[in-house]
């Protein structure tokens, strides 16, 4: 098994949005990053990849199993965080370890202590006297601790600070540091993304728009900005989108390299992946 | 299943509130039991007591789970939707055992201690009454997994008054006598394998809502 999630033209289809015919693989032992705005299907997506939804596809596999046959056999060796799901805040990490434990197979409650005491949280405290920030690493401290393969998080980070964000990428990175190890992720903080992904997906409208390799996209993509001549010259398909300004364009290219060769001169911005994202949206794309 | 069996016990009697009415319900019938020594109040209370511990495990967890929307992260765990709901349905079932055994003994208690009816009787009304508090958990069961908490909850009490007033209506219109020498043991055979075959058709009815629902 070479890839954590194998996916060919996954649909879903509700009664006013459409996840439509997404493929892509995410190679073991790296994170890829799913990156789109509200309501571009992200979590539709996860929840399709995890079995939660049906859809229909020509082939949906995590960990080496289908989804829908084998989707509890898989869901083993996953573990899932999500921005808008949560244990009952009543429960304290005692409890939440104990009942855990009769869920998965794997589970290793000393891993789970250990994650506890390394997060500095209290064993007995309900989840609802807890911050936010702690409520989070309790999830991460319960998601690892059956040994899962992959890690599938929604939005796991959103609403916590750069500090304790920067916590949760370091225990993301330990994460992988195992080859068999992967992590699917989508979030809106691109800037994080850029500190961990390996491979970048991008969801507009319920299509995917492109699946790259992080370096790729580094390589490949730049933003230059230059008057109408020079926009005229350059090739239409070296333009990934532009957005006109008062006096100039700003143009998205994803060829930076040719670009390069023929231009020698022209100075070319590096594409952060909130740069891509927004000229995606928010740009036209040339016809 | 087991998991979620554990975190619905936790719901039910770990989380104050819940305990808190557990404890005032189970109390008042306690002392309803204990002070009001006739068969109106016999039938009552074991019928009361083995319909409602029996079927309430469900509002407890359903709300626990719609607070927190725990359902996502549960499909998520290595269960299939079918054993979600199946782990629901074998609380309720324990549930009304315990609450049945409860409800035996003070059966017990009233034919032995109290003298307040025959054994026979007492234990033919009290089988009538487990194949009842069968029926309404299955009942309950649907309703929670159709219409959520919130709703679900209006419409249990609501069934739970019709319940309490179709009783109290039988009594009034027939006398209690009638409603004694009606053929128990015809109503006990009957009733009992009914219930169970609903309890097992309301399982089967949750799932198909619950597959639905998470489509």
């Amino acid at each position: 098994m070479e890839h954590a999630i194998q996916v060919k033209n996954l649909t879903k289809t509700y009664k006013d949005f459409t996840l439509d015919h997404i493929s892509f693989d995410l190679p073991r032992g790296t994170i890829m990053g799913l990156i789109g705005e509200n309501g571009a299907g992200k979590s539709t997506l996860i929840n399709a990849i995890l079995g939660i939804s049906g859809s229909e596809y020509d082939q949906a596999d995590i960990l080496g199993y289908d989804i829908s046959t084998h989707g509890r056999y898989a869901r083993e060796d996953v573990a899932a965080i999500f921005c808008d799901s949560h244990f009952d805040l009543e429960f304290t990490p005692l409890f939440l370890g104990k009942m855990l434990s009769k869920v998965y197979k794997n589970w290793d409650q000393k891993t789970y202590m250990d994650y506890l005491e390394k997060f500095d949280l209290p064993f007995k405290k309900r989840l609802k006297k807890m911050s936010t920030g702690m409520r989070v690493k309790v999830e991460f401290a319960a998601a690892l601790s059956h040994r899962p393969k992959l890690l599938v998080l929604d939005e796991a980070t959103s609403g916590l600070d750069p500090v304790f964000r920067d916590e949760l990428l370091d225990i993301l990175r330990d994460f992988t540091e195992d080859e068999d190890h992967s992590v699917f992720i989508s979030s809106h903080i691109t800037s994080d993304l850029d500190k961990i992904a390996d491979y970048i997906a991008y969801l507009h409208e319920g299509k995917l728009q492109f699946v790259s390799s992080y370096d790729d996209l580094r390589n490949n993509y730049g933003i230059i900005s230059c008057g109408q001549q020079f926009f005229d010259a350059l090739s239409r398909e070296d333009i990934a989108a532009y957005r006109k300004e008062a006096y100039s364009y700003r143009v998205l290219i994803n060829n930076r390299q040719k670009l390069r060769q023929v231009f020698q001169d022209i100075q070319i911005e590096n594409a952060s992946i909130e740069d891509i994202m927004v000229f995606y949206v928010k740009g036209e794309k040339v016809q | 299943m087991k998991g979620i069996i554990l975190k619905d016990l936790y719901d039910n009697f770990r989380v104050g509130k819940n305990l808190a009415s557990y404890i005032f319900g189970g109390g008042f019938i306690v002392i309803l039991g204990l002070l009001i020594n006739t068969k109106f109040n016999f039938l009552w209370v074991t019928l009361i007591t083995a319909t409602v511990f029996s079927s309430c495990t469900i509002e407890s967890a359903c709300e626990q789970d719609e607070r927190a929307n725990f359902n996502r992260m549960m499909m998520s765990f290595p269960l299939s939707k079918s054993q979600i709901v199946a782990a629901r349905y074998l609380l309720a079932l324990c549930c009304a055992a315990v609450t049945n055994l409860l409800t035996f003994l003070y059966l017990l208690y009233c034919v032995f201690l109290r003298h307040i009816l025959s054994f026979r009787e007492a234990a033919e009304f009290w089988g009538i009454a487990l194949s009842f508090s069968i029926f309404f958990s299955g009942l309950t069961h649907i309703t929670y997994y159709l219409f959520g908490k919130k709703l679900a909850t209006i419409i249990y009490v609501i069934l739970f008054l019709i319940v309490g007033v179709t009783y109290s209506l039988f009594v009034v219109v027939l006398g209690l006598t009638d409603i004694l020498t009606v053929n128990r043991t015809v109503l006990l055979i009957a009733s009992f394998p009914l219930s169970l075959g609903f309890f097992g058709l309301s399982y089967l009815i949750s799932v198909q809502i619950y597959k639905r629902r998470y489509a």
